[in-house]
């Protein structure tokens, strides 16, 4: 639709509605158990510390209830037994795309990452089923001392640096599927970046899941030291399987004094993907976190990325956009906890909803007692296509003290009939009319994203509209 | 012949009757004007033509070159060669106006071709230049906070740029400074040729002062009542509509 | 929605999202233990005679929906309070001056049940006027139904000392074309909780919920209120505000729900708060669920301190800081004041 697309140098087949054989090594079986996890444990050579603190964190799974009384009651369908926990080609981390396996290779290169890497990134870690099986960074970045790694190597190599946080942010007994990662995570990616480094270029992870019944629990955790600076982009796809699959990853983002993390998610699961992701981050003094989010895939996301502002001054942000379908539940939001006096945050949340789907917007903004001077501003708008269509917004928000201003706005509006018929009268046909609506509705916030993921977005939405409403 | 329109009746839908047989032939190269007291339904018969939705025609039939317009949808008639400069141009939040010509230029060409970019981009700079349109115009929002006259103008942008071979304009004087109106009329008045008809709707003889009309054709309760050269214009502006009260008694 | 027949009744507890916020454990435990015993209090009404019974009506209109306090509406049911059934036929009842009054006076315990019916046509401007003994509690039901092209107008005060209790659990019912509004004051309460669930059955109707309120002290006002749009093309506003003093602290959960079928809805909930103290806290839930098509619905909640500028600017004119704030609060509740007080059919 614009002329950016024209150019758009990547090939990618981003609805990822292709898949290989499974030629898995290592396979844990359905369901979760110690002995899944002693299974998990040897299979990737972790140490006994790790493999108790596994257990512990199984056994606050197993205690921990679902949060029927304010989920959605669709996460009611996730069924833990019908779900295999660590399937993996049992072969370590490539630094080349040539040493990959041929399979797995051809998969990236249909997504497009190789050639994304090329472009434009700083390193790539791509997983595959449960584990990772390209990890590569430009060189001068380890130089610089930057470290990106898998869980497990960042937890063996560089325990000092890493697990101090580790589980800090989200804790094991936060809620039941923070449990349930802290118990079965494989997969995913550490950072640490150290003093005053700023990274030029984005880091990125790419997750696959190319197994039927895969539970894929990747687990992320960056820390950027004092004044240091990042941005980190992830993207994800799966092909549609008969039985239902489950995304359940942990995210945690360390800013420390003055430091600044940007965590992008492009989200495009198929519509059988259970996606419940825990997504938070402490900013220290003068630090900043913002999470930009886009979810278009999965049957039911839940997802609220969330920043505790621990430090004086520090700032908070979440920029979120959701697409739900026939057969999609987007219930995403966001949570800004102001902890410490003059932080502020702010949410923008757009959301579209499409046939008979439904997008709700949750979230939570709490000014805690002692947290003087601090600022909030939600906005929440609602895009509704057809009349079976549903929205709802539920936020909660807690305000303690007379020096802090928190402000909440929220909008539900259709398609405005007039400024279709002024496209038409110009020769756009409704479904053309109705896509470029739709995509100025959420302009705003697409610019948000980098360009190149802003022109695959468009570009997605182009193709949704056409599919819905054409 | 451009346009005939054959005893067209229509009425809002689920509501009050507001064209009554309407009929009226505008051939091409030829600017004819429609004036009529508020109210007579003359903005109806534009969005009528037009194909808006919240209108049903009841009966009658409106071709433009021998195409049946009212069996088409609103686009279909724009791709036709209609176009309507709006009373009130619509805002359309978040897409730039360059981006929002692109794809209406696009949607005249065979599936898969797309406008030459540089040569878009360079025709819509002179476009907006001779209008007197500030080119950062081009990345702003299809008439988001644009005032009055900024919208009326943009929309005659849009008609250079689409080239249509009949063109209504529905009180685009409304709005609109001398200045303004005068390079707004410079616009329409380059777009006279002899394949082009035009369909002036206007309560006052101002804009007419400007683009100068052929036949001027008077409205009254849904329907023509009277059609004359220009210099029924001139008894308008001294006289006023009264003399339509004869037709009322 | 969570208590639904198949499950026993149970006091409220944190799981429920009805209650989020709230303090089930220290009040509801409470108001529970206290409803073992039997109600005294006094249900009075200056209505004409021929408009009143003593006794219900049959049928679903008597009885209002909770906001997730279906024990307490049970035990209220059981507890076999006094009851007061007031019809008013087409006509004027009671002037926005000299409004009809219902009296409600709790003593230790009362829960007493109330039903209004306007019947078509009908005009009316009610007075509420609950009271309580020291240290009392107080469940009331209510519920009003205002039928096709009738109007009500209808204010609520809550009067009490610094340990009593109350619970309002309300309804509001708009036929077609039918008006209401309703205005909720409540002062010096240690607890109160207000349900309101506001419904519009017809189009056309037209309900604007009020409230305005100073709390202090350790004064808990946990505030329910729900716009529950069941027919296409009607009308709802929602306006709470609050001035908190002390530490004070207000809970309040609104619900916009528009049901499939329900087009053309215009529905508004705003809730803001005035924070005047350090140690005064408010939880605020608007939530918006929309299912049908052509809606125009928005809500907005904003908490924060009187203005610096507002403030320094009536100083700069010689008005010492404590008085500055009195009259920066006057006007921030002047707006719910304003909205009840217009004349009808002038709603924003």
């Amino acid at each position: 639709m614009t002329h950016d697309v024209d150019q758009n140098p990547l090939p990618p087949d981003t609805r990822g509605e292709f898949s290989f054989p499974e030629k898995h090594a290592f396979d844990a079986g359905y369901g979760l158990s110690e002995r899944t996890i002693d299974y998990i444990c040897d299979a990737k050579g972790e140490p006994d510390w790790l493999r108790d603190f596994r257990k512990e964190a199984l056994r606050k799974f197993r205690e921990l209830p679902m949060p029927l009384h304010w989920a959605p009651e669709e996460i009611g369908g996730v069924d833990f037994e019908q779900i295999r926990y660590y399937l993996a080609q049992g072969t370590p981390a490539k630094k080349s795309w040539d040493e990959v396996p041929d399979e797995i290779k051809r998969t990236f290169e249909r997504l497009g990452v190789p050639e994304q890497e090329r472009a434009f990134l700083a390193g790539v870690d791509a997983q595959y089923d449960s584990e990772t099986a390209y990890n590569n960074m430009r060189e001068e970045l380890s130089k610089k001392g930057v470290i990106f790694v898998n869980p497990t190597e960042g937890l063996t190599r560089y325990e000092s640096i890493f697990r101090p946080w580790f589980g800090k942010v989200i804790p094991v007994g936060d809620n039941k599927f923070s449990a349930l990662n802290h118990a079965a995570f494989s997969g995913g990616s550490f950072i640490y970046v150290p003093k005053g480094v700023k990274l030029a270029q984005p880091l990125q992870a790419y997750f696959r899941i190319n197994s039927e019944s895969l539970g894929q629990f990747e687990r992320t955790l960056i820390i950027a030291d004092e004044g240091a600076e990042l941005m980190y982009m992830e993207g994800c796809t799966a092909p549609k399987y008969d039985s239902a699959t489950l995304h359940s990853g942990v995210v945690e983002l360390v800013a420390l004094k003055g430091a600044r993390i940007q965590y992008v998610t492009v989200q495009n699961w198929a519509t059988n993907v259970y996606n419940l992701v825990i997504q938070r981050g402490i900013a220290m003094e003068d630090a900043q976190v913002r999470w930009i989010d886009c979810n278009l895939g999965s049957g039911l996301t839940m997802k609220y990325p969330a920043v505790v502002l621990r430090g004086r001054r520090a700032r908070g942000e979440v920029v979120s956009i959701s697409l739900a379908r026939d057969g999609q539940l987007q219930d995403t939001g966001a949570r800004m906890i102001h902890a410490a006096p003059e932080t502020t945050s702010n949410i923008v949340a757009k959301s579209i909803s499409i046939g008979r789907g439904r997008a709700s917007y949750r979230g939570e903004v709490q000014v805690q007692r002692g947290a003087t001077n601090c600022r909030n501003r939600t906005e929440c708008d609602a895009l509704l296509l057809h009349a079976e269509s549903r929205t709802d917004t539920y936020p909660a928000i807690s305000v303690h003290g007379d020096s802090s201003g928190v402000q909440h706005e929220a909008s539900v509006s259709q398609v405005d009939e007039e400024m279709l018929f002024y496209m038409q009268q110009r020769g756009l046909t409704r479904a053309q009319a109705m896509s470029l609506a739709v995509n100025g509705f959420i302009n705003d916030l697409v610019n948000e994203f980098p360009m190149e993921y802003s022109v695959e977005l468009r570009r997605l939405i182009d193709l949704e509209m056409e599919d819905s409403v054409g | 012949m451009s346009l005939i329109i054959k005893n067209l009746q229509a009425r809002v839908k689920d509501g009050p009757v507001i064209l009554r047989g309407v009929d009226l032939e505008v051939p091409k190269g030829e600017v004819h004007a429609i004036m009529g007291p508020n109210g007579s339904g003359k903005s109806t018969l534009s969005k009528v033509l037009c194909g808006h939705p919240d209108y049903e025609v009841t009966g009658g039939s409106a071709q433009l070159d021998g195409q049946n317009l009212l069996d088409m949808s609103p686009d279909e008639r724009s791709r036709a060669g209609l176009f309507l400069a709006f009373q009130y141009p619509v805002e359309v939040p978040g897409v730039s106006n360059a981006n929002f010509l692109r794809a209406a230029l696009k949607a005249r060409m065979p599936e898969g071709e797309e406008p030459d970019a540089v040569a878009f981009y360079k025709r819509l700079r002179a476009t907006m230049q001779r209008l007197g349109m500030d080119p950062k115009m081009t990345a702003r929002a299809v008439n988001e906070g644009f005032s009055g006259g900024e919208k009326k103008r943009n929309d005659v942008l849009q008609m250079l740029m689409l080239e249509p071979t009949c063109a209504i304009l529905d009180e685009t004087d409304s709005g609109l400074d001398v200045d303004a109106l005068r390079i707004v009329s410079e616009g329409v008045n380059s777009l006279r040729v002899p394949f082009r008809s035009f369909l002036v709707i206007t309560h006052y003889k101002r804009l007419l002062d400007y683009i100068a009309p052929d036949v001027v054709h008077i409205f009254h309760r849904g329907r023509i009542v009277r059609t004359a050269g220009p210099e029924m214009a001139d008894y308008i502006e001294q006289h006023g509509f009264d003399f339509l009260k004869e037709d009322d008694a | 929605m969570m208590n639904n027949d198949a499950t026993p009744p149970e006091v409220p507890n944190r799981l429920n999202e009805d209650w989020r916020y709230g303090r089930p454990q220290q009040f509801a435990a409470d108001l529970a233990a206290r409803m073992n015993g039997r109600g005294t209090g006094e249900l009075t009404t200056d209505a004409p005679a021929e408009c009143v019974r003593r006794s219900l009506p049959e049928g679903a209109d008597a009885c209002p929906p909770s906001i997730g306090s279906d024990y307490f509406l049970r035990r209220a049911l059981q507890s076999g309070g006094d009851a007061l059934h007031i019809v008013l036929p087409r006509g004027e009842w009671g002037t926005a001056e000299a409004p009809l009054r219902i009296r409600c006076h709790a003593g230790s315990f009362y829960a007493p049940q109330l039903c209004v019916e306007l019947l078509p046509g009908s005009r009316a401007h009610i007075l509420e006027e609950h009271t309580h003994d020291p240290d009392s509690a107080l469940v009331c039901l209510r519920s009003y139904t205002v039928h096709p092209d009738a109007e009500l107008r209808l204010e609520l005060r809550e009067t009490g000392d610094d340990a009593s209790r109350a619970m309002n659990i309300s309804r509001i019912q708009c036929r077609e074309n039918a008006r209401a509004r309703q205005l909720t004051t409540c002062s010096g309460l240690a607890w109160a909780r207000e349900e309101t669930t506001g419904e519009l059955c017809g189009a056309g109707a037209e309900l604007l919920l009020l409230s305005a309120n100073r709390p202090e002290g350790c004064q808990w006002l946990d505030q329910r209120c729900r716009q529950l749009h069941h027919a296409a093309g009607a009308r709802s506003r929602a306006l709470y505000k609050n001035v908190l003093r002390d530490a004070a602290t207000c809970i309040f959960g609104g619900n916009i729900r528009v049901e499939p079928g329900a087009h053309e809805s215009d529905a508004y909930l705003s809730n803001l708060n005035l924070m005047l103290s350090a140690e005064a806290a408010v939880h605020s839930l608007p939530q918006l669920e929309i299912m049908a098509d052509r809606v125009r619905c928005s809500h907005g909640s904003a908490s924060a301190p009187i203005d610096p500028e507002q403030l320094f600017y009536l100083r700069s004119r010689g008005i010492g800081e404590a008085d500055a704030q009195a009259i920066l609060a006057d006007a921030f509740l002047h707006e719910v004041y304003l909205l009840f007080n217009q004349p009808q059919g002038t709603q924003p």
